[in-house]
């Protein structure tokens, strides 16, 4: 499950970063950074980028720290702003450019996901890439980061419906890339049930 | 008749489905090697290794000093989009009780005799908007992305206004052009307002008069 609900950011450092001590802003960056970069990573996949929104991130996680009461995760709520920031990146014009646009609203970047997957190794890591940004960004959030279909349809404006369904297509195109002996079948489970 | 892809991850999990789906897949060998393997797909996933980020720490903290000197970027995207949502809401917005009562009517704001609302009115005005706001539920922890682009933006804007009035303010030199930008900090502040409200409302909020009265 999602590494953010492992991290324990005492309310000692976001009291202190609230009244602008750059040391407890320093300590709440170096708790968060990795798992901020990684699931940029893992929405955004561009490295230059990622770095760009963890930059923005933290500035406004620094800047909004006074509206952040408690009353959750404190790693969960910079948790949603780096969602919130991967997102609006991957549906900006901006980005739109750089990728294809397809008939599901999908855009992917194959040379990238190309790249990636090499340099670490991984036909998962590949094959993650190599889905349109809509699908990979629901796989992640819901399979590894927990999110509800209730909320990822929050996210996108959209039904949960229209979560459960970008969420198998994905999974069909996962399992298309992973194991493509066999991708061609799965339209077999797909009958009544 | 094998289970659909959708329903396997529900039953995955632990999704209510039909009774019957859940006992072909218990019975079926295809059916369940499928859902194992999306089982342990989504543990591959979990575990996969972390990123490591450069350091980017010196980067954050010289933007965040030069942040106050350096007013954020209008962005004509996001313009587009407060706009346009600020119209859909106005509306609405102007069922809050609050709002009501924080924003009366241009036409009914005491004017000089050169058709201008004083300063006084436009700054009391934006307090009142501001205490309103405050009065507003937190922002959902799940928020639309085009709500947030739209409220970064007026947010943005009104930052920058704000430095902007604080120059003026010191040099005290024009007033007409501190009057048009408390005018303009109250027009960003309505649409905020507007984009907020409607954002609470579909999020569950509900206001009631008794709250309007407070």
């Amino acid at each position: 499950m999602s590494t953010f609900l492992d991290i324990q950011v005492p309310p000692e450092w976001v009291r202190l970063a609230r009244t602008g001590d750059p040391g407890a802003q320093q300590r709440i960056y170096a708790a968060l950074a990795r798992p901020v970069y990684t699931l940029l990573r893992r929405l955004v996949v561009r490295p230059a980028v990622c770095e760009e929104l963890v930059q923005e991130v933290f500035l406004e996680v620094l800047r909004k720290l006074g509206s952040f009461h408690g009353t959750g995760s404190f790693a969960g709520w910079v948790r949603s702003i780096a969602v919130r920031k991967a997102l609006m990146h991957l549906r900006s014009p901006w980005n739109a450019h750089l990728v294809s646009d397809s008939d599901d609203c999908a855009l992917t970047d194959p040379a990238t996901a190309h790249e990636e997957g090499e340099d670490r190794g991984g036909d998962l890591e590949r094959a993650l890439n190599a889905l349109p940004y809509l699908g990979r960004s629901i796989v992640w959030l819901h399979d590894v980061e927990g999110y509800t279909h209730a909320e990822i349809a929050q996210l996108f404006d959209r039904s949960a419906s229209f979560s459960k369904s970008q969420l198998a297509r994905a999974h069909q195109a996962l399992r298309a890339a992973l194991e493509p002996q066999i991708g061609g079948q799965v339209c077999t489970l797909a009958s009544r049930h | 008749m094998h289970a659909r892809l959708e329903t396997l991850i529900s039953l995955r999990d632990r999704q209510p489905v039909e009774a019957a789906t859940a006992a072909h897949v218990a019975a079926c060998a295809q059916c369940a090697a499928e859902l194992r393997r999306l089982t342990a797909l989504r543990a591959k996933m979990a575990s996969l290794p972390a990123f490591s980020p450069p350091e980017l720490w010196p980067a954050i903290a010289a933007r965040r000093a030069a942040a106050p000197a350096t007013p954020p970027r209008w962005r004509w995207g996001n313009i587009a989009a407060a706009g346009s949502l600020a119209a859909l809401v106005l509306a609405l917005a102007a069922s809050f009780p609050q709002y009501r009562t924080a924003t009366p009517a241009t036409s009914v704001m005491p004017r000089t005799a050169a058709g201008a609302v004083p300063l006084a009115n436009l700054v009391e005005r934006s307090q009142r908007l501001e205490a309103t706001l405050r009065q507003l539920p937190q922002r959902p922890a799940v928020a639309v992305v085009a709500n947030s682009a739209a409220i970064d933006a007026l947010q943005s804007r009104i930052q920058r206004l704000d430095v902007e009035i604080a120059g003026n303010a010191q040099e005290a030199s024009d007033h007409a052009r501190l009057q048009e930008l408390w005018s303009q900090r109250v027009n960003l502040l309505n649409s905020l307002f507007g984009v907020r409200y409607a954002e609470a409302v579909h999020a569950g909020y509900r206001a009631t008069d008794e709250q309007g009265a407070l």
